[in-house]
């Protein structure tokens, strides 16, 4: 497949995605709550065209509002890793002393755990559902950009535009915000492009062992995991789900490849799978 | 290579504690009363006071902090809520199976990505070359928690030969190995080719060749050992997320280990439990980093006089 086609492919995946999870309330055709123990466990149909679960709910209705989950889990997690990070990186690279010792300190020991570790360690102390998810999965991810911007900080602060700005009496908060921030914001940017596919990842990692948003609210690592359950009888389940994530991991990466090779050809770097 | 040792060991220890701390102040710093969370709304006050009292939870944050380290230091991981046995003993049953688990995935990865590695590394762009590049693509893209099941599918209906389930029969441990090792084998393929075609045109290749060696052992011994690197760097980084990851295929394919133990304590606020296994992961995660580091060394002697 060509490069222009793969990526094609990928945003016409991600725009479908995209207008699926912002319309879903109206395209479902049923409730996704709806239990109907009478028809559990069915094949495609034209009542249901993706079969129902074990509860006999609609799976079409569940995977549409479930990406509409992921969807916004990832975005929400991503911006907000985004933001924090990008602050404290260029906080703690420009003002430097105990802030930055403190915060490289923090950073290293996030950098040498699992991702995954980390979400669960804090989804099991704070709580269960959207805003612990996204804390979870924002905490994780802000590391990687508090590192860049800190980097970024240290090498801007001794430029000449900071120290005019400097000079002509200006203080750090404007300096931080008005010189550094638009300085390193692209790079970071193309850095935020690559990382969207991990945040999804462990988004459907932490739902496939029910540490997502909670039941009866449908995700799409929750429908694959009660798919594995009963994979033998409905082996359906479990695909439906299995090829949404894999299809929203493609679509993410090869976006994720493409922006950088766009803007910065050189930081190109793919997320690894586990 | 000793004074990089130590000096490599003396570094662990900050970054430990980093981490402890960590853990610790996660632990306080759950919204209300911790032993009223483990209890539940109506349990005896007597009840309360007790756990609170086993918790240290009445004592300042300093002495609790101390105290946390020193039952540490002496492997007291605390009791579990659930089932009132110590917290070392429920790890001790439940780690080695992850740690079999995560090891199996660990060589099967080493075994299979350096041959691959090495073949497709000899000649870029031949058909053997495009079918590794296929294989790491597909396996980069596919977390195991999407192999898992598809391999669990395609051994139960269409190729029964080999035990989908739990752990008790003697075949029990390769689909779960396979799953967990399929990504970071595609990874470190990719690794050891790109290493490997870095190491093409040297001239000490030529050398060995001149020597009258056989191309295949230039490959496997000259230009493999210098190509080491970034591969026990990859595999040191990963083999934490490898031991985490095996939580995911644990869940698929019913194997007992961490991950049921975790996701259990979890669901019942059993926080010892959960504690001692965070910390279980991350030390096995800095351990394995420290690990990579120093066989770094070893096998490249301009590392230690950095």
């Amino acid at each position: 497949m060509s490069e222009t086609r793969r990526k094609g492919l990928a945003l016409g995946f991600i725009a479908l995605w995209a207008a699926a999870a912002l319309l879903a309330p109206l395209l479902a055709p049923y409730p996704y709550a709806a239990t109907d123990l009478s028809s559990r466990l069915q094949g495609p149909s034209a009542r249901h065209l993706l079969g129902t679960d074990d509860l006999g709910r609609d799976v079409l209705s569940r995977a549409l509002v479930g990406g509409r989950v992921s969807l916004a889990v990832t975005s929400v997690s991503l911006a907000l890793a985004l933001v924090l990070g990008t602050l404290l990186g260029l906080l703690s690279g420009y003002v430097g002393g105990i802030l930055d010792m403190a915060a490289s300190r923090l950073v290293d020991v996030l950098l040498a755990l699992p991702g995954l570790l980390v979400a669960i360690a804090l989804v099991a102390y704070v709580g269960r559902g959207f805003a612990p998810l996204v804390l979870a999965l924002s905490c994780t991810a802000w590391v990687g950009y508090a590192r860049m911007a800190r980097s970024l900080a240290l090498s801007l602060r001794e430029r000449d535009f900071v120290l005019a700005s400097r000079a002509a009496g200006a203080g750090p908060a404007h300096i931080l915000i008005r010189h550094l921030l638009p300085q390193a914001a692209p790079i970071l940017a193309v850095q935020a492009a690559a990382g969207g596919a991990g945040v999804l990842l462990s988004e459907a990692g932490l739902s496939f062992l029910g540490l997502g948003v909670q039941p009866p609210h449908p995700s799409w690592g929750e429908m694959l995991a009660s798919g594995c359950d009963v994979l033998l009888e409905a082996p359906h389940l479990a695909l439906v789900p299995g090829l949404l994530i894999f299809g929203a991991v493609w679509a993410l990466n090869v976006l994720g490849e493409s922006v950088p090779q766009d803007l910065a050809p050189e930081r190109s770097a793919r997320v690894v799978a586990l | 290579m000793r004074r990089y040792a130590a000096r490599r060991l003396l570094l662990f220890i900050p970054t430990m504690l980093g981490l402890l701390t960590i853990v610790f102040f996660l632990g306080r710093a759950l919204p209300g009363d911790p032993a009223e969370l483990m209890l539940g709304d109506n349990a005896a006050p007597e009840a309360r006071a007790a756990l609170r009292r086993e918790l240290r939870l009445d004592e300042p944050m300093g002495s609790q902090y101390v105290g946390f380290l020193h039952d540490l230091l002496r492997g007291d991981l605390g009791t579990s809520m659930r089932t009132r046995r110590p917290v070392s003993e429920e790890l001790g049953l439940a780690f080695p199976m992850t740690a079999e688990l995560g090891g199996a995935a660990l060589l099967l990865a080493c075994a299979a990505a350096f041959p691959l590695g090495l073949i497709s590394a000899r000649r870029p762009g031949s058909v053997a070359d495009r079918l590794v590049g296929t294989f790491t693509t597909v396996g980069l893209s596919l977390p195991s928690f999407l192999i898992g099941p598809l391999l669990l599918l395609a051994f139960a209906v269409l190729w029964p030969i080999l035990p989908v389930s739990g752990s008790d029969e003697p075949g029990s441990l390769i689909l779960p190995a396979v799953t967990l090792s399929l990504p970071l084998a595609a990874v470190l393929t990719r690794v050891v080719r790109a290493s490997l075609v870095q190491e093409k045109g040297r001239d000490y290749l030529q050398c060995a060749r001149m020597k009258g060696l056989s191309e295949s052992r230039v490959y496997r011994v000259h230009a493999l050992r210098n190509a080491l690197l970034p591969p026990i760097t990859v595999l040191g980084l990963q083999a934490g997320a490898v031991l985490t990851g095996a939580i995911l295929a644990e869940r698929i394919f019913r194997w007992p280990g961490m991950g049921s133990l975790v996701i259990t304590a979890i669901k019942s606020r059993d926080y010892p439990v959960v504690q001692g296994a965070v910390i279980v992961f991350a030390l096995a995660a800095l351990l394995s980093s420290l690990a990579a580091d120093l066989v770094y060394a070893w096998a490249d002697p301009r590392v230690r006089y950095e």
